[in-house]
């Protein structure tokens, strides 16, 4: 397996936990979005996942490398 | 082998998450990991239409189906397109990348227009067609928040 494959899943575990230890706390302050994160920051959030992609990039970012995570619509929810 | 998963809440319960990864030998995909829900309720593994735009797959040019070529998933009605010739990763227990050849993975094309926040937060699904085809076990004990997969 090449490095980068496994540089990847770290670079996007640790992003989900930190998402995730802060998931009440942005859906606070931003309310249910797509959230783009790296190193522990969020680089952007929009309504709409294409827009944020399109952010993404045009911040210079290696998308590979940014956890792209969403908080649904308060009360909303889904069985699969 | 041990495939240590991720216990998360979601709408206000746990549930047991991985990160896989894949890869196309036909198409260029994004080589971002997504962040999947392992559900023994769904036949097979299946990407929604997020995971699909964040992974760039051209699911204009995928097939659809013949034998399921509608499915219901959350609540609305998809196009079953398939997406053959993948590879799956994921990590093990010791953090090493395994890959798996899975059998063709869903990618869902929504039948009618799908307002941008109705499927916001919904996870891709690892299915049943990947825990059988590859002889995994699915441990899940949500009271210790402890998940797993496992191969004897």
């Amino acid at each position: 397996m090449d490095g980068n494959t496994e540089e990847l899943f770290e670079i996007h575990e640790k992003s989900e936990k930190w998402f995730n230890d802060h998931m009440v706390e942005f859906e606070h302050k931003y309310g249910s979005k797509f959230f783009a994160i790296k190193n522990q920051e969020v680089l952007a959030t929009d309504e709409k996942l294409e827009k944020l992609i399109k952010i993404i990039e045009e911040k210079g970012e290696d998308i590979n490398k940014v956890f792209i995570a969403s908080i649904p619509p308060k009360g909303l929810a889904a069985i699969l | 082998m041990k495939i240590p998963l991720s216990v998360r809440q979601r709408f206000g319960q746990l549930m047991p998450f991985a990160f896989i990864g894949l890869r196309s030998s036909k198409y260029r995909i994004r080589p971002m990991p997504i962040w999947v829900l392992v559900d023994t309720g769904s036949p097979w593994t299946a990407i929604t239409p997020d995971d699909a735009m964040k992974l760039d797959i051209p699911t204009h040019a995928l097939k659809p189906d013949t034998t399921y070529p509608i499915i219901l998933f959350a609540g609305d009605k998809f196009r079953r397109l398939l997406l053959g010739d993948t590879s799956l990763n994921i990590r093990d227990e010791t953090g090493k990348t395994v890959t798996f050849i899975p059998p063709p993975i869903t990618v869902l094309s929504p039948t009618k227009k799908i307002s941008p926040e109705e499927f916001r937060g919904i996870p891709s699904v690892l299915g049943d067609d990947f825990l059988t085809t590859e002889g995994l076990t699915l441990h899940f004990d949500p009271r210790n928040e402890e998940a797993f997969l496992f191969r004897p």
